[in-house]
């Protein structure tokens, strides 16, 4: 499967009542991207030293900061990371197309680790702390999913 | 002789010239100017437990994009994604449940001790926002979130939000603390955010603050007739295990990033990057305010009024078009690039026939490189 931004978005499991303001953060993200004004401070960011999956994680995330923090924090923050994946991926796409192999496919994923690594350390929730709440969600979910009463509450009562 | 620049922050320089002015002795803040050293400064007031419960609440999208992130990692072979994929990809699926909530989902992450991420890092509970002392406010996007930011005192920052019940020992997930509904916060926070937080937790020690009301001692003093909404809270030491209030009570010194007030972890960007852009403001003002404008407006409207179905499309095509336009420059640059730096297998020699003579590195290619030549401008 090729990663572009439609296959990336065709993944994403949106809500209903979230698609309306994730199509718009995603829309914000690409002006702030790709308008002209604005485009030279991420062509300088990219420019800088370090590895591009590095610059490209951290400059997404620092972006998505920066809207969120525009929208005066409205914005659902659940929508930050999978918004912040595709616009990563949109930007990957476009730098790729620009000049063939800038980030090529490993780079793609570790940037996208680093932003949500990142985005996650800035709120507050590092690494390891992360990993176990996903391990604690997988397990809920799997009692859930199996129909097993009062699984919601299991871990955290 | 060789002069000495000596660099003092805005803190220093303002305390200084309230005692001693310097200079012009008609002008200074007491009459109104505001040309303090130019900081850049990243983030709106969010206090630890606003932090935490944000923090939360991002971390449940990992859910929304677990599919997604299972995807590339399979695809670029990213163990951890694989990894992010495989646990939180059945979060979807539940996520578009009737009835599945947001706080559903953070009910799901267990009992994890959130605020502890900051410990040690989380600075001050208030951090300030993007500012230039000499433009601001033409900049659009910097300054215009200084306004939020005025205020030392954290619990009125908290109570501002409608964040209640704060330490009252309850789980640290507190129910549904992302409701979208609740009308009280924006983040929709009605019940306990950080109960589970104890005594020694160095964010328990904000949050009981919080919880009571009370300011935190020696919180910054905060003059209310400051007028660029900047805060002096912010220790921001990346070792102050207190919360990063200033002991003193003074305005506090960032031992952080120069040029950094405060150093609200949750909030606060690369600071090379907004130095970056600081510095772009002020050589593009023109640029900025149109940039700042365009940006803050579509914000503005985007949330949470909205923008009508016309307006989102007309958004979209513009940025669909903008998109094409970068690329095409891109690609034209690409292209220039690629044809000067064009290297030609030497082994191909018995071709006689050279293309692109007038280019000096391009001097045996013959045919069979300037198929190649041609193709990978056709695949560029």
């Amino acid at each position: 499967m090729d990663l572009n931004t439609q296959n990336i978005s065709s993944k994403m499991t949106i809500p209903p009542q979230l698609k309306g303001a994730y199509q718009r953060i995603v829309l914000a993200g690409q002006k702030f991207l790709y308008d002209p004004s604005t485009r030279d401070i991420i062509k300088q960011q990219l420019a800088g030293p370090g590895p591009i999956d590095q610059k490209l994680g951290q400059g997404i995330s620092d972006m998505m900061i920066m809207l969120f923090n525009k929208s005066n924090h409205t914005m659902p923050p659940q929508l930050i990371i999978p918004a912040g994946v595709e616009l990563l991926i949109d930007a990957a796409e476009f730098l790729n197309k620009a000049a063939p192999n800038t980030v090529p496919k490993e780079a793609i994923g570790s940037a996208t680790e680093a932003m949500i690594f990142t985005l996650l350390q800035k709120f507050g929730i590092p690494k390891d702390k992360a990993m176990q709440m996903m391990h604690n969600f997988h397990q809920n979910a799997q009692k859930m999913n199996a129909g097993a009463p009062g699984a919601q509450t299991a871990s955290g009562a | 002789m060789r002069h000495k620049q000596i660099h003092i922050s805005l803190s220093q320089s303002r305390a200084w010239s309230s005692e001693i002015p310097i200079g012009n002795p008609h002008g200074g803040p007491a009459y109104g100017e505001k040309c303090g050293p130019a900081v850049a400064v990243v983030g709106l007031a969010m206090s630890v437990s606003e932090v935490a419960a944000v923090g939360l609440t991002l971390a449940s999208g990992l859910a929304l994009a677990g599919s997604a992130l299972g995807v590339i990692g399979m695809v670029t072979g990213n163990q951890t994604l694989g990894m992010i994929g495989g646990l939180m990809g059945m979060g979807g699926a539940l996520a578009n449940m009737t009835g599945f909530s947001g706080g559903q989902i953070t009910d799901m992450f267990g009992q994890t001790d959130v605020g502890a991420g900051l410990t040690g890092d989380a600075g001050a509970a208030i951090d300030t926002g993007v500012t230039d002392a000499a433009s601001n406010t033409a900049a659009g996007l910097a300054g215009s979130n200084a306004p939020v930011a005025a205020g030392g005192n954290v619990a009125s920052q908290a109570s501002t939000t409608g964040v209640t019940g704060i330490g009252d020992g309850n789980s640290i997930l507190g129910g549904n603390m992302m409701n979208p509904n609740d009308a009280l916060s924006p983040y929709g926070s009605s019940s306990n955010a950080l109960g589970q937080a104890s005594a020694a937790d160095a964010t328990g020690t904000v949050s009981s603050a919080v919880a009571t009301g009370q300011q935190v001692p020696g919180a910054a003093a905060v003059t209310p007739t400051d007028q660029v909404g900047m805060n002096y809270s912010a220790a921001g030491s990346g070792t102050d295990t207190t919360g990063g209030v200033s002991p003193s009570g003074t305005y506090g010194p960032s031992s952080g990033t120069p040029g950094i007030i405060g150093s609200n972890a949750a909030t606060q960007a690369d600071p090379s990057l907004w130095q970056k852009f600081a510095q772009w403001t002020k050589d593009n003002p023109e640029l900025t305010k149109m940039a700042g404008n365009g940006i803050s407006e579509m914000m503005k409207q985007m949330f949470p009024s909205g923008l009508t179905k016309a307006q989102e499309e007309q958004a979209a095509a513009y940025a669909a078009y903008l998109r094409q336009k970068t690329t095409i420059e891109g690609q034209q640059a690409a292209n220039a690039n690629n044809a000067s730096q064009l290297n030609v297998n030497p082994q191909v020699t018995g071709n006689s026939q050279t293309v692109y003579a007038n280019n000096p590195q391009v001097t045996t290619g013959g045919i069979l490189a300037s198929n190649r030549f041609a193709t990978s401008l056709r695949t560029a």
